[in-house]
């Protein structure tokens, strides 16, 4: 899939899988593209300043912890973001319906 | 240890690239930690360690293209040369050659060449023109990376050009003395900046502020009509030939990285 495509949902994507579990950046990144089946694959390094405008937007909230003797930055969804990912979740149901019932109906008119 | 050597070079690109603001360490750290991480993985797998580490940087992204998209996100403008910047590095080059030659043989007044002549005003502000294009590339290009000094300068420079303007108009003497000192104070911290990212060739800039500090004793000295050359003729030239040089130096820098291919064209698409 083009990146250009999956840049609008991009904040819907991050929030549903820090919504789950607190994860680290390349965990994110790990859990979009084997639960995509790989179809979401962008360049990885790209997704960390999405993160950190979500995390300024408070919609996350991150800790430093120590892994293997590095520091490492987990990212966990605040209240705030928490009400943000059911109001992107309502939209996206509503784009998703809206589109189907568009793409997925017969033709128009219908013939005589 | 070919692993921490391409991922050390890899960070070290990468914060030469990153706007520098406060966070720049903890991105750092972030990248170094994700990339280790996938070359542990990819050694689990049986990879080979400079496989593994390659994989990790290709799958990261280039510097060019993570730094962009940091810039992107905090309204910093980019730290790479674009096609705008390699045209403003060539005006700088042409700026400051011609202003150069041009106040340098302004000075000599007695050889008929000076302010008195036709063709000055026009080549003058030829070269004003084109000196002020380049430097609004050399700003450009390291917007990105300013720290506060920087910053600080970018908003003393216009406020004191304006009130050198308005206070020429109004002949109001202390504010003419205030927007100098803010011009100075402006140049120094963009200066500075400048020298201190060491994009640009740190010779040009060292020889543009010599110059410019030359300025104020040249000027004292002054220069006498009457005689053919004077040491304030010398100054002068020398002062002028300095700052031209420099400018048209530091414009060479700034074209030249175009053509060195230090960085690829705008990304695809970023996250």
């Amino acid at each position: 899939m083009r990146a250009e495509t999956l840049k609008g949902h991009l904040d819907l994507l991050l929030l549903a899988t820090i919504a789950e579990q607190p994860l680290h950046g390349y965990a994110v990144i790990e859990s979009l593209r084997t639960r995509s089946g790989e179809a979401f694959d962008l360049p990885e390094g790209t997704v960390y300043p999405a993160l950190h405008r979500l995390e300024r937007a408070g919609h996350l909230d991150s800790k430093w912890t120590t892994a293997n003797g590095r520091r490492r930055r987990v990212y966990a969804l605040t209240d705030k973001g928490r009400k943000a990912l059911a109001r992107e979740r309502r939209e996206w149901r509503q784009f998703v319906d809206a589109v189907g019932s568009i793409a997925e109906a017969g033709p128009w008119p219908k013939p005589a | 240890m070919a692993e921490a050597g391409l991922i050390g070079a890899y960070l070290e690109q990468l914060r030469s690239q990153l706007p520098r603001t406060r966070d720049a360490d903890d991105v750092i750290s972030e990248a170094e930690d994700h990339l280790h991480t996938i070359v542990e993985a990819h050694l689990a797998l049986g990879l080979s360690e400079e496989a593994a580490t390659r994989h990790a940087l290709g799958a990261f992204g280039s510097a060019d293209l993570v730094a962009r998209a940091f810039a992107q996100q905090k309204g910093h403008g980019t730290a790479m040369p674009t096609t705008f910047t390699t045209y403003c590095g060539l005006a700088a080059i042409l700026g400051g050659v011609t202003l150069g030659v041009c106040l340098a043989l302004g000075t000599v007044t007695t050889l008929d060449v000076g302010s008195t002549t036709a063709w000055f005003a026009p080549v003058a502000t030829t070269g004003v023109l084109l000196t002020i294009v380049g430097l609004i590339g050399i700003d450009a290009r390291h917007r990105a990376l300013y720290g506060s000094a920087g910053r600080i300068g970018r908003l003393l420079l216009p406020v004191g050009a304006i009130g050198l303007v308005a206070s020429a108009a109004t002949w109001f003497a202390p504010g003419w003395l205030v927007s100098v000192a803010a011009m100075v104070l402006a140049l120094i911290a963009l200066g500075t900046e400048v020298w201190r990212s060491g994009v640009l060739p740190r010779a040009a800039v060292v020889l543009v502020a010599v110059g410019l500090a030359g300025i104020p004793p040249a000027s004292l000295l002054g220069n006498d009509p009457s005689t053919t050359w004077t040491i304030g003729t010398f100054v002068g030239m020398a002062v002028f030939g300095l700052i031209g040089a420099g400018l048209a130096w530091l414009g060479y820098g700034l074209w030249r990285e175009r053509h060195l291919g230090i960085s690829g064209g705008r990304p695809a698409a970023t996250a």
